[in-house]
C-alpha cells in the first residue's frame, strides 16, 4: 500500500493540465478551425470540391464554412493551391445556436 | 512458384472437385479460380481444412448490370505461405440461393448471415440464417448492398422480433444487457443466461450503428475514400486509411516511395501502443485496480500526445494519403518520438511489475474468460486474442506491407488463451512495437514522403491485408469510374466478436466486462 502511494502520488505527481483556467495551446499543425485568408482566396472552388461533407459552400462574394459538418480532416488546407484556408489552433468553437456554427467570409466574386 | 502452388492444390483435389473448376489465373500472390457453384463450399472446405488455410474474407458482389448474375468470392490465406487462393463463383440473379459454406468452414458462418442481409442471396444449409448487421425494423426484401438500391433511399420500419436463443431450465434467469450502456460506449445487445452464478449462454446482438459504409464508399472519389477509411472505427483510423491506401494504390500498381514506408509502420505502431495501453490499462480498471489503470491511461495520453505533435491528430488521422504519406517525420519530431519513447517503455515496464506484483489482480486474470485453441481456430480468430490462444499468426511477418520485411520482430505467442494470456501478449506488443519505431527510425531513408498515383482503371480488384491493433483487417476493392464499384472492408472484430460467446461460458457475470476488455472488440467496425 505505502509502495503504491509512494509510485503513485509522490513520483508521478500532477499529470492533468489546469485548463481552462490555464488557457491550453495546441502544437503546431493542430488541425482546428479552418480559417480562410480573404485576400488570398480566388473562388476557384477547389476546396467546395474536395470537402467530403459538403462543410464548405460558395455563394457569390462569399465563402461559407459549416464547423457542425466539419470533420477537420484539412483536406482543403492542404489541397488549396493559394493556400487560402489554413486548419488553425482554435478548438473552442461550441455554440448555443445551430447557426452560430457557421463562419461567413467575404471573397472576390 | 504461384503456378507450381496451384497445380499442388488442384492435384490434391478429389477428381469431381478438380473437374468442377472453370478457369483459373494468377496475379501477384494471388491464385484465382472460377468455379462451379455445386462444388464451392467442398474446395472451399479442402482448401482450407487440408492445406491449413484461413478464411480472409466471403463477400458477394453485385455484378448483375455487367454479367447478369452475382459474385461470390471467398478468400484464404494458405497457412505459412504469402499467398492467396480466392474461389470465386457465380450466383443466379433471380434464383438468389447458392450452397451453404458453413458446414465446410465453421467461421463462414457471419458471412453468409451479412451476404444475406446485404445482398439477399440465402445460403441454403445455413443453420441459422437470420439477419446480423441490419436493424430489427428494417423491411424484408430490401437489400443495401443491391445496386438498385439508391444509397439516399428511405425505407418504411416496420418492428420484428428478433429470434433469440431460448435457454430454458429449473432457475435459469436471463440477463439482457444493453443496447444502451453504462458509460460513453458504443451500443450492442448481449443477452446472458445463467444458473446461479456463472453463465451458460451468450449471445451477442450487434447492428445498432449500421452506418453503410461500404455503401457510402461506392459514392466517394477515391482521395476522399480515404478520408472515410479514416472513420470505420475511432481508434483503428491510421490501419483502415492504411489498408484502403494500400488496396487502392494495389489497383494501379504504383510503387510508394521508400520514406513513406517506414513512416507508415511508425504511426501504425504509434497506434498499436496506444490501443494496448488502453486496453492493458482497462483490464486494471474491470478488477478494480484503479491506481494501475490510471498508470496506463497516462502512458496512452502521452502517446496520444506525441500523436498530436507528429500529425496534428491524436488518432492518427490526415496522415495517409494515395501514394504515400501527407506528413514526413522531421528532426525535432523525431527526437522528440525517441525521448517519448524512452519515458513509456520505462514507465510501462514500472507500470506491468506493478500488475504481475499484485496478487488480488493476478487472480482475477488467471483462468478467466478461456478461449482454447480449438475454439480459437474453429472460429477463426485474429490479433491478440489469437495469439494468446496458440495460433501463430500475424500479418506483419506473414503477409509483411509496408516496411516490415525490412524490420526484426518477435511476434509473441502464448497457450493459455486466459485473460491474463492476452494482457501478457498485449504488454509484450507494446514492446516490440517500441522496438520496432526505433529500428524504423534509424532506418528511414530520406526523400519525397508520397508520389501522385493515376487514377485506377475500372474492372480491377485489389486488397489490402493490414495488422490492426485488434487484428487481421482487410479492404478489399473492385475499381468502378474513379471510385470502388465494390468496397469490401472487414475489422478484425468482425472475426473477434464471437469469442466472447465462447470464453465466457463458465464465467460469473461480474468477470464478463473483463473477458470483453481482454479482446477489444470494436462495435463500429464491426457493424460498417
Amino acid at each position: 500500500m505505502l509502495e503504491t502511494i509512494r509510485k503513485g502520488v509522490l513520483k508521478k505527481g500532477v499529470v492533468t493540465d489546469r485548463y481552462p483556467y490555464v488557457p491550453y495551446m495546441p502544437y503546431d499543425g493542430h488541425l482546428g478551425m479552418p480559417m480562410v485568408d480573404e485576400a488570398k482566396c480566388t473562388s476557384d472552388k477547389v476546396c467546395e470540391q474536395v470537402c467530403p461533407t459538403t462543410a464548405i459552400r460558395f455563394a457569390p462574394g462569399q465563402l461559407s464554412i459549416d464547423l457542425g459538418l466539419c470533420i477537420f480532416c484539412g483536406e482543403c488546407a492542404r489541397r488549396c493551391p493559394h493556400q487560402a484556408i489554413i486548419m488553425s489552433k482554435e478548438f473552442e468553437l461550441a455554440s448555443k445556436r445551430r447557426e452560430g456554427l457557421v463562419r461567413f467570409y467575404v471573397v472576390q466574386q | 512458384m504461384n503456378e507450381r502452388l496451384m497445380g499442388e492444390i488442384i492435384a490434391s483435389m478429389e477428381e469431381e472437385l478438380a473437374n468442377g473448376i472453370k478457369k483459373t489465373g494468377i496475379k501477384g500472390n494471388h491464385v484465382w479460380m472460377t468455379v462451379e457453384q455445386s462444388v464451392f463450399p467442398k474446395i472451399a472446405g479442402h482448401i482450407h481444412n487440408s492445406w491449413g488455410a484461413t478464411l480472409v474474407s466471403m463477400h458477394a458482389v453485385d455484378n448483375r448490370f455487367i454479367s447478369s448474375d452475382y459474385k461470390l468470392c471467398i478468400i484464404l490465406a494458405l497457412k505459412g505461405e504469402d499467398d492467396f487462393v480466392t474461389l470465386v463463383t457465380s450466383v443466379d440473379s433471380k434464383d438468389t440461393v447458392f450452397p451453404s459454406v458453413t458446414p465446410e468452414i465453421f467461421s463462414a458462418d457471419w458471412y453468409e448471415r451479412e451476404i444475406n442481409d446485404m445482398f439477399g442471396l440465402q445460403a441454403k444449409g445455413h443453420p441459422d440464417l437470420k439477419p446480423l448487421v441490419l436493424y430489427d425494423d428494417w423491411p424484408e426484401g430490401t437489400y443495401p448492398l443491391r445496386k438498385d438500391f439508391a444509397a439516399d433511399s428511405r425505407v418504411l420500419r416496420i418492428p420484428r422480433p428478433y429470434n433469440y436463443r431460448n435457454v430454458e431450465g429449473e432457475g435459469v434467469f436471463v440477463i439482457p444487457v444493453g443496447p444502451v450502456h453504462a458509460g460513453v460506449i458504443e451500443p450492442g445487445h448481449f443477452r446472458f443466461s445463467v444458473a446461479g452464478e456463472p453463465i451458460i449462454d451468450l449471445e451477442l446482438r450487434l447492428g445498432y450503428v449500421h452506418k453503410g459504409i461500404e455503401k457510402i464508399s461506392e459514392r466517394m472519389p477515391y482521395s476522399k475514400g480515404v478520408l472515410l477509411a479514416e472513420r470505420i472505427s475511432g481508434d483503428n483510423s491510421f490501419a483502415h486509411s492504411l489498408a484502403y491506401c494500400q488496396a487502392v494504390e494495389a489497383l494501379c500498381n504504383a510503387k510508394v516511395p521508400e520514406r513513406s514506408r517506414f513512416v507508415r509502420c511508425i504511426f501504425s505502431e504509434l497506434e498499436r501502443i496506444y490501443n494496448h495501453l488502453g486496453d492493458v490499462g482497462g483490464i486494471a480498471l474491470d478488477t478494480a485496480f484503479s491506481i494501475g489503470a490510471q498508470h496506463a491511461y497516462i502512458l496512452r495520453e502521452r502517446v496520444m500526445d506525441i500523436n498530436d505533435l507528429l500529425t496534428g491528430s491524436r488518432f492518427l488521422r490526415g496522415v495517409n494519403c494515395l501514394g504515400g504519406v501527407w506528413k514526413g517525420i522531421d528532426e525535432r519530431g523525431r527526437s522528440k518520438l525517441i525521448e517519448r519513447l524512452v519515458m513509456v517503455k520505462l514507465d510501462f515496464q514500472e507500470f506491468y511489475d506493478e500488475v504481475i506484483g499484485t496478487p488480488s489482480v493476478m487472480d482475477r486474470l488467471e483462468t478467466t474468460g478461456v478461449l482454447s485453441y480449438e475454439a480459437a481456430k474453429d472460429l477463426n480468430i485474429v490479433g491478440p486474442g489469437a495469439r494468446a490462444s496458440g495460433i501463430d499468426r500475424d500479418v506483419r511477418r506473414d503477409h509483411p506491407y509496408a516496411a516490415y520485411r525490412d524490420l526484426s520482430f518477435k511476434v509473441p505467442i502464448l497457450t493459455q488463451g486466459d485473460v491474463n494470456a492476452r494482457f501478457q501478449v498485449k504488454s509484450e506488443e507494446i514492446f516490440e512495437s517500441i522496438s520496432i519505431i526505433e529500428q524504423a527510425l534509424s532506418n528511414m531513408p530520406e526523400g519525397e514522403p508520397r508520389i501522385d498515383i493515376p487514377t485506377p482503371e475500372p474492372g480491377r480488384t485489389a486488397m489490402s491485408l493490414v495488422e490492426s491493433p485488434r487484428g487481421e483487417l482487410l479492404h478489399w476493392i473492385v475499381s468502378g469510374e474513379g471510385k470502388p464499384f465494390r468496397h469490401k472492408i472487414r475489422d478484425a472484430s468482425f472475426h473477434n466478436w464471437r469469442a466472447m460467446e465462447v470464453a465466457v461460458l463458465g464465467n460469473i457475470v461480474p468477470d464478463f466486462p473483463l473477458v470483453n476488455k481482454s479482446f477489444s472488440l470494436s462495435y463500429s467496425g464491426n457493424d460498417l
